[in-house]
């Protein structure tokens, strides 16, 4: 099976580095036009869309941070006015703020929580209206396995993912007679700068409870969003699928 | 992505808005053009879904340039159910404030026994024939309502409704029947009335 994504086009949340880049790297080598959403990394994201116009695809950055309503609201209407339309959106961007909650100050909750909940309301809500009206769409959460396996430090993250989880069950009941499928991936221990941090003090750990023993890449997260995308996935809603290396 | 509607500035025929509508219906809904007869119910015979209402009213919006009154119709529905209505004008007759929580208790009572707990819990005196003069003032709030978001009061059944809520306050079938607002028909009447065509 060969996914062909030619002909749509997808928005990538925080793809200049990490999970997002390669997922929305993907997108565009599987035929879709991309936007390489960013935050903070111009330069990073820049590179992104060389590489993917290297490949022969079609790319743009654009900055606007997903916490911010009316910033993803221009950057939607941006993107409809150069493209016509948006057909999957992957809501990919994510921080992390751990800390163990009695030392979590307000801030560290309420910027994962902006960014990570608010960010996939405020993404998922500005595209929609263009998915009913086309009776095609593909929203894809990157959720993680914290929201079902409890780290510590993690109350924020885990508490974020959770509700993703919970809100991507029930927009696909909202949204499933008009062709749009809402899905989420939860990957593992991928190696990636935010993960990084996780990573330095459990290593050994964590390669012990992973059924395949190695930690995960972001190239290993991205065809599954790439099939979630696709055409073939058309029958697939409200699932929450693990991309975890058997950890769960 | 969305065309802004092209044809906000044309004139249109009744039979235009009829033609565009039931093409839009079919369409939104998926059914047999000759399901979408004019007393169509959206929801009772056509099996639209909340989001087909969004989905018809993206649609209305970018052909005709009209807005459709789906939310104003939610919130009185919710409004509605919420014994609000009733709460305030026991409030304008009697000076009496029940508390949300004790209206509750009054959720299934038709108005002559919530009368009568009123009576019993406030020492109110309530007159013969109040009972009808309140289930009146309230079928005609909703019809002022139904009115304020553009529907015609011919839609609603006036002496139907009065009935129903000395049966029960809180009777499905009232809030069926603000549902079955959203006919074709009346939908018809909506959009033609708003885009400047006179009927006949």
């Amino acid at each position: 099976m060969k996914i062909d994504l030619s002909g749509k086009v997808a928005l990538v949340t925080g793809a200049s580095r990490g999970i997002g880049r390669a997922i929305v790297v993907a997108l565009a080598e599987a035929g879709a036009a991309v936007v390489v959403n960013y935050k903070e990394n111009k330069a990073m994201a820049e590179e992104v869309v060389r590489e993917i116009e290297g490949k022969g695809g079609r790319a743009i950055a654009w900055r606007a941070d997903v916490a911010e309503a009316d910033q993803v609201q221009a950057m939607v209407e941006e993107i409809s006015s150069r493209f016509d339309h948006l057909d999957v959106l992957v809501n990919n961007a994510g921080v992390i703020r751990d800390f163990l909650l009695l030392e979590m100050e307000e801030r560290d909750w309420n910027q994962v929580l902006q960014t990570n909940l608010f960010g996939v309301y405020h993404c998922s809500k500005a595209v929609l209206k263009s998915m009913v009206m086309r009776r095609w769409g593909r929203i894809i959460n990157i959720s993680s396995i914290s929201a079902v396996k409890g780290g510590r430090g993690q109350s924020n993250y885990a508490a974020s993912k959770g509700a993703v989880n919970a809100f991507t069950r029930s927009l696909a009941a909202e949204v499933g007679p008009k062709g749009i499928t809402v899905n989420a991936v939860a990957p593992g221990l991928i190696v990636t700068d935010m993960s990084q941090g996780v990573l330095a003090y459990s290593d050994s750990m964590v390669r012990e409870r992973l059924a395949l023993r190695r930690l995960g890449k972001p190239a290993d997260v991205a065809p599954m969003v790439v099939f979630l995308a696709s055409e073939e996935a058309s029958y697939i809603t409200g699932q929450v699928i693990k991309v975890d290396g058997g950890m769960s | 992505m969305i065309q802004e509607a092209k044809s906000i500035h044309k004139v249109w025929t009744r039979e235009e808005v009829e033609k565009t509508l039931r093409e839009i219906l079919v369409d939104a809904l998926g059914v047999d053009e000759d399901k979408v007869v004019s007393d169509a119910s959206l929801v009772h015979d056509l099996g639209a879904e909340s989001i087909d209402f969004l989905d018809i009213g993206f649609r209305v919006q970018q052909t005709f340039g009209v807005e459709l009154p789906n939310k104003a119709i939610q919130e009185k529905a919710l409004s509605w159910r919420n014994m609000g209505e009733f709460s305030r004008i026991l409030e304008e007759r009697y000076g009496v404030r029940i508390a949300p929580e004790e209206m509750r208790q009054l959720h299934t009572m038709g108005i002559p026994e919530a009368l009568g707990w009123l009576g019993e819990r406030t020492g109110v005196a309530i007159q013969n024939g109040e009972a009808e003069n309140i289930a009146a003032a309230l079928a005609d709030r909703l019809i002022s309502e139904v009115e304020s978001v553009g529907f015609r009061a011919s839609l609603i059944d006036r002496e139907g409704v009065i009935q129903q809520l000395l049966q029960n306050l809180n009777s499905p079938k009232i809030m069926e029947g603000m549902v079955r607002l959203f006919s074709m028909g009346s939908l018809v009447d909506f959009i033609s009335t708003r885009v400047g065509e006179k009927t006949q």
